[in-house]
């Protein structure tokens, strides 16, 4: 077996091994369960938790896994056999709806009947309860508002005093059976009908009335994106930050883990409202269904950043990953991304591996452990999957088949490989494919080069999506950028106005508005005269995604160049794109040659302000 | 009549050349065009329209509640009711 000093994949990071004597792990900075203690309602649970494992000398435990489910809606033969079946997945909680248009049929009028029998039935399974608030009554939506009546229990109440008194009866209803409250599910475009100061005066007035009524009680604010963290940092740095005590959040699509484990570790180490309260962040589901195996790589990178609960669909779960999953205990990483990645455990057998692959692939195994045992090896299973079904031997080289769904390789001496702690985002970047842009240096797209036409600024990757099919066009002698914009009938199908562009995250992520930046578009111009041609940005911001002034394209032909100046930039990737160039509005469609994104040096005349 | 209908045509001829003319000669020549299904539309906040001036360019010379509208079913394919859009505007803007 070849030995490695490192895994050759690793570019980065701080030096974080194990102690080869000890094979334990000393972390650069504390984990989020041992930050815990300064959390005032899991104070002493916390302190307590910690000096166990202190005395225990192990790595943190894996986060408890719960299934969200309404089991207040199933028939009752259902609900038994889905919590015994909950229960021997190694599930440890539930978290479901306390549906308002169930427990208040019409208002004043309460019935528990189906909600108590549900989380009494949970108890006996020793499982613990999460009642999500929510949806809205479909009785209590002021019907001058007009909303659709199947839309309505997206919607919010007509007064707060509505809320409050469904608040509360549940409240006193439960309490001493159940502990942690969610305010709505997932409060996002799709689920929530109003705006966010009416979801931030929902779950302020949700938080005053269950802790006055169970000051032991905990409110979980959900965030509305999929680990969108700038949207996190907006929550914690609201008025919520000190009346909820836990944050949730819901993580992204099938074959995301590259971009989960840097907001995973941005928001461990770099969101004030995160860090400064020291909220613990459950994992409360996705955005969208993913598959099994992605269950299973978010599972384990949430692991790695010590998310406590970690809560999927019921119909997700498969005691086939959970039970082996959930017995183990991070220790640090390997490799990470984004082709192969490999975290480091321990369970009561002793290391453990994980590594997967997003396309099927076989490595050496030597590229994953410079240590690795043949015989250890020998038996690397996909979760779930025979002994010794991962291995791979060519031309007396032994490998691993990784494949998207986890393979446990069992018994290595990891003690000189492993990084400690969790991947910061150096340690996350560095694992990116391809050379990270100069971050002194623009980041540009300018289709008529040759060679790196989309040089740290990406568009092409992003044309599907709605409203964004751009077109590149040769137009007077330059290859182009263009919209197509359309009104009519087929609008939703045929307009697109849109331009979605994404910064290369080694350049600028989560920049918090501390690194001002100018966009440069330079652009054919508008050949139906004066005023027919503008454009304006649509742009992450430290106040979520904002326009930028409208900008008029002047009039005849001949390049154009147009720099807008951004100071309250914060590119985190939300939706998968950091701007977007606008031109609806306009009578005419855009040629646009290139655009670059800069660092905007001097100070500058800052369009947040308005 | 049928000399009225004939200068119809010509009109509507004549009109449809001088708009191509008027159209960039290079607008023709594209080398790549996407062609594939959009992806499940943004599930963020609605778009917060604080700062944009309503009946302008910039809400496509729509009032806000309307290009909240608009903006919403472009992304979400679901529409608001304009009630509920004055609301939403409103609570955006502290109006």
């Amino acid at each position: 077996m070849v030995v490695r000093a490192r895994g050759e994949a690793y570019r980065g990071g701080a030096d974080r091994r194990i102690a080869p004597s000890a094979n334990r792990v000393t972390s650069r900075k504390p984990s989020r369960t041992a930050r815990l203690h300064s959390f005032p309602g899991g104070l002493s649970l916390a302190w307590l938790a910690i000096a166990l494992l202190a005395a225990a000398g192990r790595a943190p435990a894996a986060p408890a896994v719960g299934a969200h489910v309404d089991l207040a809606a199933m028939p009752a033969t259902l609900q038994g056999a889905e919590l015994t079946r909950l229960a021997e997945s190694g599930v440890t909680g539930v978290r479901m709806p306390l549906d308002w248009n169930r427990v208040e049929p019409k208002p004043s009028r309460f019935t528990w009947k189906a909600d108590d029998a549900a989380v009494n039935a949970a108890r006996a399974k020793k499982l613990n309860v999460v009642l999500i608030l929510g949806p809205n009554a479909v009785w209590a939506v002021d019907a001058a508002w007009q909303v659709p009546p199947k839309e309505r229990h997206c919607s919010i109440p007509k007064n707060m005093k509505l809320w409050e008194r469904y608040v509360r009866q549940a409240a006193v209803h439960f309490k001493g059976r159940v502990r942690y409250w969610q305010v709505r599910e997932q409060p996002n475009a799709r689920n929530f009908r109003g705006a966010r100061p009416e979801y931030l005066r929902l779950v302020a007035s949700a938080a005053r009335t269950v802790r006055s009524v169970d000051p032991r009680a905990s409110i979980i604010v959900p965030e509305p994106g999929a680990l969108d963290i700038a949207e996190i940092d907006r929550l914690c740095s609201s008025d919520l930050r000190t009346s909820c005590q836990v944050l949730g959040v819901y993580l992204r699509g099938n074959g995301e883990a590259s971009k989960s484990a840097l907001a995973w570790a941005v928001l461990d180490s770099e969101v004030p409202g995160v860090a400064s309260a020291q909220k613990p962040v459950w994992v409360l589901g996705a955005d969208a269904p993913i598959l099994p195996e992605s269950w299973m790589q978010q599972y384990l990178l949430s692991a790695a950043y010590h998310a406590p609960r970690f809560y999927l669909p019921a119909s997700a779960l498969d005691i086939g990953w959970v039970r082996p999953l959930s017995q183990l205990r991070y220790t640090g990483f390997l490799r990470l991304g984004p082709a192969i990645w490999a975290l480091a455990f321990e369970d009561a057998s002793g290391p453990v591996v994980a590594a997967w692959s997003a396309d099927e692939t076989a490595v050496p195994a030597s590229d994953l452990a410079p240590i690795a045992d043949a015989e250890a090896v020998k038996q690397a299973a996909p979760v779930g999957g025979e002994p010794g079904s991962s291995v791979t031997v060519d031309c007396d080289t032994l490998g691993l088949r990784l494949t998207p769904r986890p393979v446990l390789v069992r018994g290595l001496d990891l003690s000189q490989a492993v990084h400690a702690g969790p991947p910061s985002r150096a340690d996350v970047l560095a694992a990116l494919p391809g050379n990270a842009p100069d971050p002194a240096a623009p980041v540009f797209v300018d289709y008529s080069r040759a060679d790196s036409p989309e040089h740290g600024l990406y568009n092409r990757s992003l044309r599907t999506r709605v409203g964004g099919r751009a077109e590149e066009e040769i137009h007077d002698g330059r290859t182009c950028l263009r919209t197509r914009i359309y009104t009519g009938p087929r609008e939703a199908e045929l307009d697109n106005p849109w331009l979605y562009f994404d910064v290369d995250d080694r350049w600028l992520y989560f920049g918090q508005g501390k690194t001002p930046v100018a966009i440069t578009i330079e652009c054919d111009g508008s050949y139906l005269g004066a005023e027919r041609l503008g454009f304006n940005i649509w742009y992450d911001s430290t106040t979520g995604y904002r326009f930028s002034p409208w900008q008029w394209v002047a009039a005849g032909s001949g390049w154009k160049r147009y720099r807008v100046e951004l100071t309250d930039a914060n590119f985190s990737d939300r939706n998968g794109y950091d701007f977007r160039i606008n031109i609806k509005g306009s009578k005419q469609d855009i040629w646009i040659s290139s655009v670059t994104v800069e660092r905007a040096a001097a100070p500058i005349v800052s369009y947040a302000a308005r | 009549m049928v000399k009225l209908a004939w200068r119809l045509v010509v009109l509507a001829v004549v009109a449809s050349a001088v708009a191509f003319a008027a159209q960039p000669a290079a607008a023709q020549n594209q080398v790549q065009v996407a062609q594939v299904d959009e992806q499940p539309a943004a599930t963020g906040e609605y778009p917060n329209l604080s700062g944009v001036r309503a009946f302008s360019a910039e809400t496509n010379y729509m009032s806000l509640p309307g290009y909240l509208r608009w903006m919403v079913f472009r992304e979400q394919s679901v529409w608001l009711s304009v009630p509920e859009a004055k609301r939403i505007v409103a609570e955006q803007t502290g109006g």
